[in-house]
């Protein structure tokens, strides 16, 4: 069986945040690569595999946090849904600003799902777990091979910015 | 977090699958589940579009919060389903996970197009479904916020 490893890009200016999510993951027993980018431009690079990011591997899955404004987390998301090329990339969306107008506008712009950002560090993770534990194990993701199961071998997940 | 408590009332689930013993074992694995799930149960496409659109036979129904949708079915197939949904404007944000037992990558990348917000495959192993059927219900009624639903 071909083992192939789940490329999950996660969007997010906060570093604190992002360190807390690649440990997550990390502590799981996924076979992933987490590219971390902190700003909507490099995103859209990232996505078109543009300038530094000319390597970069199609994501399976985006984690986005919508954050601040210089982060344009709705920009990010509108690109993804409206891109042919990649509109069918999931986009979990994290945020810590829970209005109803909000969430209701992220599901009009077709994210794939709307998570509030836990404030206490137990919960995050406990968060990051169970994502990690419904987006990359039972949910089937674009872009992977057929008859795919992500391994249960020791966890590889390598950061990187 | 969204949790029961704060909704006020028991989450709405549409079920959507022409296999009895399918919708069977989703339904036994929904029960084991911590939070409040009404389930309402569809046999196929048309029904779920009638339930959606609230026809005569399903004047009361209350709108779901969340649909779990087979892809395979006849008179109208889980694809026609969710093109129906994105493109009715009463609907077009209710999430919509794809349960089937395709695993072709070519379905999976059409059911994102269609923009679904998720795709299981249905596991052979029980042990598995219900594992599947968990997370499903952790993540979409724990962790998720799902958009405004005013019934």
């Amino acid at each position: 069986m071909l083992d192939q490893t789940i490329e999950v890009l996660l969007v997010e200016d906060n570093a604190a945040d992002a360190e807390l999510i690649r440990q997550g993951l990390l502590q799981s027993d996924v076979d992933c690569n987490l590219h971390v980018v902190d700003h909507g431009g490099k995103a859209i690079s990232y996505l078109h595999r543009e300038g530094q990011f000319s390597n970069a591997r199609r994501p399976n899955l985006v984690l986005l946090d919508l954050g601040m404004p210089q982060l344009d987390g709705f920009g990010v998301l509108k690109h993804i849904k409206s891109e042919p090329s990649l509109s069918d990339i999931p986009v979990v969306v994290l945020s810590s600003q829970n209005e109803p107008e909000r969430i209701q506008q992220t599901y009009e712009l077709q994210a794939n799902a709307y998570m509030p950002k836990p404030v206490c560090f137990d919960e995050f993770m406990s968060l990051i777990r169970d994502i990690t534990k419904y987006w990359l194990t039972s949910v089937s993701l674009p872009g992977l091979e057929p008859a795919l199961r992500p391994s249960s071998q020791a966890p590889n997940c390598i950061g990187s910015r | 977090m969204v949790s029961v408590a704060s909704l006020g009332r028991p989450f709405e689930l549409l079920l959507v699958d022409d296999s009895p013993s399918d919708a069977g074992l989703t339904q036994a694995a929904l029960r084991e589940t911590t939070a409040r799930i009404n389930v309402h149960v569809v046999e196929d496409g048309e029904q779920a579009m009638r339930f959606l659109r609230r026809a005569p036979e399903f004047a009361n129904v209350p709108r779901p919060d969340i649909v779990l949708l087979d892809l395979n079915m006849p008179r109208k197939d889980g694809r026609e389903v969710l093109a129906d949904i994105r493109s009715d404007a009463t609907l077009e944000t209710l999430p919509v996970i794809v349960l089937t037992t395709s695993g072709a990558p070519e379905d999976i990348t059409q059911v994102y197009k269609l923009k679904a917000n998720g795709y299981v495959q249905k596991p052979v192993d029980l042990t598995d479904f219900m594992s599947a059927i968990k997370s499903l219900e952790k993540f979409w009624f724990t962790y998720a916020t799902l958009p405004p639903n005013d019934g």
